[in-house]
């Protein structure tokens, strides 16, 4: 009978020595393998992380009325309101209105003044900034207004549009976040306002309020113009029902604005801007009568138009009740005189 | 000029040129905080802010994110992200935020010519300026949604669910299209969603693309 013998200890700690090596060398590899893969990716990729971009400017809009020669600074402060620091590219692009409510379009083509306008951060001409999270800064805007300058309105914004070259490494959109502030540049002596208005309207028949005014004024002049204007809205006995006030809105040369009333901001007429009276209960001939001076010197347009309110449906409800009153009184009567006769 | 940890105050700041500062006459100080300010030099007068409204009220705009990651593309697996648009216009008349993109998604590798057309959403008919329904997950392309979050600020042409256009692109010469718009009032928010879905035959790689939003007060 063979008995077998047993491994010396000798030999188990050989045994175990060289699997442990061969496991330590695997490792070894292994970590060598994540190390180079980590390294690699290290260096290869940019680190990209998602970031929120918030910006503020103020003024919004700058008007500047100059004759030349001279020089004109304002003020842009510009905010990085997000929590990283962002870099942002200046631009200045000529624009036009588009539409009647305000809005703008920028044309293709190159703003004829740009070489007389400098944006400076500490008398430095800057094209581009970098702002830390949070931090606000106050740019100046420097127009030189030369003689050579042509009497004309120059329209243009002043952008800041944040830089990102980040490469995520995978399909991906990179976004940028850029905000504009506007100025509206008149150069040369202040002409007498010429302007068209184009529409003073509302409709003919209403049941009820709110009634809506249609101002289209087109601005036929060589310099932008701000009228001020209210339309006074009379009933058929001569008596003031309401005063809307017209908002000053500027109107762009060779433009036409739909102007709404002061306090009209109604998301629903943002693309029609109308001036609205609110007044619910209406019945009878109203007259509305629009004044509108194109500025201090005038000229003045005065137009007056006529709408017509009968509240059909409160009448309507108003004869029916009439109606069952009466029926009931007469019921009520009959009643009345049935018992008579039966006593 | 501030930040978190710093304010910096000027003494005194001359808000004109050294040119102008000599003819420089007066400065008058609002008198309440509504707009306009003005100031007047000698041959030029200067109106900051809009009548009637907060001049101390900055026109502001946010995005969520600067990157729109869509991972990995499979083909006829349409892909959607989000990212939120926020704005707070109360010291304008109105605004509208303007996108366009460089150019459309495009191969990172050396062969820039290969790129994810453009969506023209199921029938073939939506554009830069108008939108169609794009729900066919044979449809393919690169487009863009807009979803109001907080008040009405979307294009009306966002209406309709799942009514996609696709973005702007400069280098085709595309003119930037405004994405929300709306009059003086604070806190609006959108989701703009976008969709990239790719075919069987798109090449296998890596796409990108920028896109850019311009916040735009109205005159």
């Amino acid at each position: 009978m063979k008995i077998p013998l047993p491994i010396s200890v000798y030999q188990t700690f050989s045994l175990m020595h060289k699997v442990l090596s061969i496991k330590y060398l695997q490792n070894i590899k292994l970590l060598s393998f994540f190390i180079l893969t980590a390294l690699y990716l290290l260096l290869n990729t940019a680190q990209v992380h998602a970031q929120e971009l918030s910006l503020s400017v103020n003024p919004p809009i700058t008007v500047i009325n100059a004759i030349s020669p001279t020089n004109t600074t304002s003020i842009i402060s510009i905010k990085n309101n997000s929590d990283t620091q962002v870099a942002l590219q200046i631009q200045i692009k000529p624009f036009k209105a588009k539409g009647e409510n305000g809005e703008l379009e920028y044309p293709n083509e190159a703003l004829p003044i740009l070489k007389n306008i400098q944006i400076t951060d500490d008398n430095t001409p800057v094209e581009s900034i970098t702002l830390g999270p949070k931090q606000e800064k106050n740019l100046s805007l420097n127009i030189d207004i030369s003689q050579d300058l042509t009497t004309s309105d120059y329209y243009f914004s002043v952008m800041f549009v944040s830089t990102n070259h980040a490469s995520v490494g995978s399909n991906s959109s990179i976004n940028q976040l850029g905000i504009a502030t506007n100025v509206l540049l008149s150069v040369g002596q202040k002409e007498i306002p010429k302007a068209i208005l184009q529409e003073f309207s509302t409709g003919i028949f209403f049941e009820a309020g709110p009634v809506p005014f249609t101002v289209r004024l087109k601005n036929t002049g060589d310099h932008i113009i701000e009228p001020t204007g209210e339309i006074i809205v009379k009933n058929m006995f001569g008596q003031s029902i309401g005063k809307l006030n017209l908002k000053e809105v500027n109107i762009l040369t060779d433009s036409t604005r739909a102007i709404p009333s002061e306090l009209e901001d109604n998301p629903s007429s943002f693309k029609q801007p109308v001036a609205l009276l609110k007044e619910g209960f209406l019945l009878g001939l109203y007259s509305a009568t629009l004044n509108l001076s194109l500025s201090d010197e005038g000229p003045i347009f005065v137009r007056t138009i006529y709408f017509f309110a009968f509240p059909f449906q409160s009448i309507i409800i108003i004869v029916i009740i009439a109606i069952i009153i009466i029926m009931v009184k007469n019921k009520i009567k009959q009643y009345a005189n049935k018992d008579r006769i039966s006593v | 000029m501030s930040n978190q940890n710093y304010i910096i105050r000027a003494g005194s700041v001359n808000p004109v040129s050294e040119t102008a500062a000599k003819q420089y006459s007066e400065i008058k100080p609002p008198v309440s905080d509504l707009g306009p300010i003005t100031s007047e030099g000698v041959n030029f007068k200067i109106r900051t802010g809009f009548n009637n409204l907060k001049t101390d009220l900055p026109f502001s705009v946010s995005l969520s994110s600067n990157i729109v990651d869509f991972g990995v593309l499979s083909p006829t697996n349409p892909i959607v992200r989000t990212v939120d648009l926020s704005t707070n216009a109360l010291g304008v008349y109105g605004y509208s935020i303007i996108v366009f993109e460089d150019k459309p998604l495009t191969a990172t590798t050396s062969n820039s010519k290969i790129f994810i057309p453009d969506t023209t959403c199921d029938k073939g008919i939506c554009g830069v300026e108008s939108s169609a329904e794009w729900i066919n997950t044979l449809t393919y392309g690169f487009g863009y949604r807009c979803d109001d979050m907080i008040g009405i600020s979307c294009d009306d042409s966002f209406a309709r669910p799942n009514y996609y256009k696709h973005f702007p692109n400069l280098a085709s010469n595309d003119d930037p299209q405004p994405v929300v718009s709306g009059v003086n009032s604070s806190d609006k928010a959108a989701r703009i969603s976008y969709k990239v879905n790719i075919s069987g035959d798109q090449a296998q790689g890596n796409y990108e693309n920028t896109v850019t939003y311009i916040g735009i007060p109205n005159f």
